[in-house]
């Protein structure tokens, strides 16, 4: 226990970035702030979409919240990590590490075609047949 | 190109060839739009919806947020790269946190 105590204390306690290795080259930090730019809007649309659905498509079953609401959670998480997903990869850069792989992406690609699944057995559940 | 000695601030060299610096403030600024533009369109619709105050108040934020990031890029120009200085990192942070914020608040309004 002692020793996964200490662990988790170690990786909380992380030396900061700027005493971590050397600067990498500006090109790849530059790329690594576009890339966390880009996952902040991904995670954005989730959000803003998870809120549309639920707000103003209450004719779906469930007021639309069975769609909107893993959007929105999926958003909430894509927020979270993204600002981690970052510093990881600044920190492997600068130490000449290979960069960590993310699950990240699988993640969206399984929630956002879940979400289209979800969506389209809604609307055909929800269509009129008449 | 990349120069300067190890443990400094960050200095870009003159030749930025692959204008790296000037699409990351686009960037920046892109994310500043998306979250104002996203916000406001939001607000109008659920507005037009006579969706509950709550709901409003959360699109409010994303203009808020969003003015906040376009402020930032303004300056992320000058700063290179600008997240990895102390006021960029609290840039980013606060778009981040304040996002998530945002999303926990529309899972309590909505649920």
């Amino acid at each position: 226990l002692d020793g996964g105590v200490a662990s988790w204390w170690g990786r909380r306690r992380r030396t900061p970035l700027e005493d971590v290795g050397i600067r990498p080259d500006y090109r790849f930090s530059f790329a690594n702030e576009r890339t966390f730019l880009a996952w902040i809007r991904t995670a954005l649309a989730l959000v803003g979409g998870g809120v549309a659905v639920g707000e103003l498509l209450p004719d779906l079953p469930a007021g639309g919240r069975v769609l909107g609401l893993p959007l929105i959670a999926l958003g909430a998480l894509i927020a979270l990590t993204s600002l981690r997903r970052w510093e990881q990869s600044e920190r492997a850069m600068r130490l000449g590490d290979p960069l960590t792989h993310s699950w990240l992406q699988r993640v969206v690609a399984l929630g956002v075609g879940t979400a289209a699944v979800i969506a389209a057995v809604l609307v055909a559940v929800g269509a009129d047949p008449g | 190109v990349s120069d300067g000695p190890v443990g400094e601030e960050p200095v870009l060299p003159v030749e930025d060839v692959g204008l790296a610096r000037e699409r990351t403030a686009l960037a920046w600024s892109r994310t500043g739009l998306s979250f104002a533009a996203g916000g406001a369109v939001l607000l109008g619709l659920l507005d037009e919806a006579d969706a509950g105050t709550g709901s409003l108040w959360l699109a409010v934020a994303l203009v808020v947020l969003g003015s906040l990031a376009w402020c930032w890029a303004w300056r992320s120009a000058d700063v290179a790269p600008a997240i990895t200085t102390r006021s960029g990192r609290a840039a980013a942070t606060t778009l981040a946190a304040g996002l998530a914020a945002v999303a926990v608040a529309a899972i309590v309004v909505q649920a």
